[in-house]
């Protein structure tokens, strides 16, 4: 009998912290922390809509071994709280973004929405896009493991640290390639508004030219506004998004005489972070400089 | 002899019972509350990561804030700390360096919880005491 029981609380905890994810740039970033020590349910995998999604039925079954479901914050999922009274009284949500300071879509920036969510006055939700902010998520992430798992304290902070210099290293090479981008030129032109936190953190203007409506529709008033302000600026290249429709940034191009540059990734349609910084980036330089 | 079907029951299962108690326990820890964050706190301290980088390796270094020390080593260079939610905070920096260490600067970063983050860096030949303000708009 005894035999038996060590035999079972060996295999648990053998077997791991289970957690899950409801965002793929968040696994990746609880995957590096973690590391062997924990099993990461992928709920939202790499190039769904992060905006739409609403888990089903199936989705919470998966959810039901693990103890910590990690989400973005920032309104992001506005299901959380429908989720919560599914799950069980020793699960809990974690928003990552919790504790990275804000920022609000806000008319006079030029950033306007990106879905019917995230209207003018939101707090805009896409804040993985300053590397940053992701260091400030990756100690969430850390403190969040080792208060449900102690004793695997000193490896989420190993594995912290490690993941944090990478980020470091990260954050200097997005700010060495953006100085070869003059500064006139530093003006980064999407159709939604899912930079806006890159274009801070990065020394950009930004226009988000699609989405000023609630419904994420353009104006036509809008789109002759923008049309005019970027061929005054000479606007060399707009970007359009991976997930998003193209259409509205080929007409705006086509009148304005700018370019349209490789696709951006807005919402991780990567499964590695620094992969989609590094893409974004080189689409940018390559466009602007 | 022969037990009864009730009596054959609970003799199969309390062996389960003895293993499931114990196991139970290791199982369903306490309910976790998650920690709130600035926006909708109206807590008065504020949680915030105290981070040092140094330029080179130090013999001691502490930073105080009020009443309260935080004493970082090499292997800890970063602490989760909390502090009153005023707009301003004043952080003195001591630290000391081995003999023969050049000019050496020290990069202390401040992350609080919903702010922005603030950093400065001191410089110091062997040892070093500094006051620094850390400010935010309302």
């Amino acid at each position: 009998m005894k035999g038996l029981f060590f035999f079972i609380a060996f295999t648990l905890c053998a077997h791991g912290l289970d957690v899950a994810s409801l965002h793929p740039l968040i696994t990746d970033a609880v995957k590096q922390v973690g590391g062997e020590r924990i099993n990461v349910v992928e709920i939202v995998k790499p190039g769904a809509n992060v905006h739409k999604f609403q888990p089903r039925g199936s989705d919470i079954k998966k959810m039901n071994r693990a103890r910590i479901i990690f989400a973005s914050g920032k309104k992001l999922e506005p299901y959380l709280a429908d989720l919560k009274d599914n799950l069980s009284a020793n699960q809990i949500i974690i928003e990552v973004g919790r504790t990275i300071p804000s920022q609000k879509v806000s008319k006079e920036d030029q950033i306007y929405t990106c879905c019917p969510n995230h209207a003018v006055g939101g707090i805009d939700p896409h804040w993985w896009h300053n590397v940053r902010n992701m260091e400030r998520a990756i100690r969430v992430i850390e403190k969040e493991l080792s208060r449900i798992d102690p004793a695997g304290k000193a490896i989420y902070a190993v594995n912290s640290k490690a993941a944090r210099t990478r980020l470091t290293q990260l954050d200097r090479w997005v700010k060495g390639q953006v100085a070869t981008i003059p500064r006139g030129r530093r003006h980064l032109v999407t159709a939604h508004a899912a930079f806006g936190y890159f274009c801070k953190g990065y020394g950009f203007k930004a226009s988000f030219v699609q989405g000023l409506s609630a419904q994420g529709e353009l104006s036509s008033s809008h789109l002759a506004g923008a049309i005019k302000q970027l061929r005054k600026e000479a606007i060399p290249m707009v970007f359009p998004e991976q997930t998003a429709n193209p259409k509205v940034l080929q007409q705006i191009a086509k009148q304005t005489g700018a370019k349209v540059g490789n696709p951006l990734i807005a919402d991780g349609s990567t499964p590695s972070y620094q992969a989609m910084i590094m893409a974004n980036v080189e689409s940018i330089v390559a466009g602007l400089k | 002899m022969t037990r009864s079907p009730l009596t054959a029951t609970l003799l199969t299962l309390a062996p389960l019972a003895a293993l499931g108690w114990p196991l139970a326990k290791v199982i369903n820890h306490e309910p976790y509350q998650q920690a709130k964050v600035e926006e909708d706190s109206s807590g008065p301290l504020l949680q915030a990561d105290l981070e040092i980088k140094a330029a080179h390796p130090f013999k001691t270094l502490e930073v105080s804030a009020a009443d309260t020390t935080w004493t970082f080593t090499a292997d800890e260079d970063i602490k989760t700390i909390s502090f009153p939610k005023d707009l301003d905070i004043i952080f003195t920096v001591t630290a000391t360096w081995p003999e023969g260490t050049p000019e050496s600067a020290i990069l202390l970063t401040l992350k609080p919880d919903g702010r922005p983050d603030r950093n400065h860096t001191l410089w110091g030949f062997l040892e070093l005491t500094e006051e620094i303000k850390f400010t935010w708009d309302r």
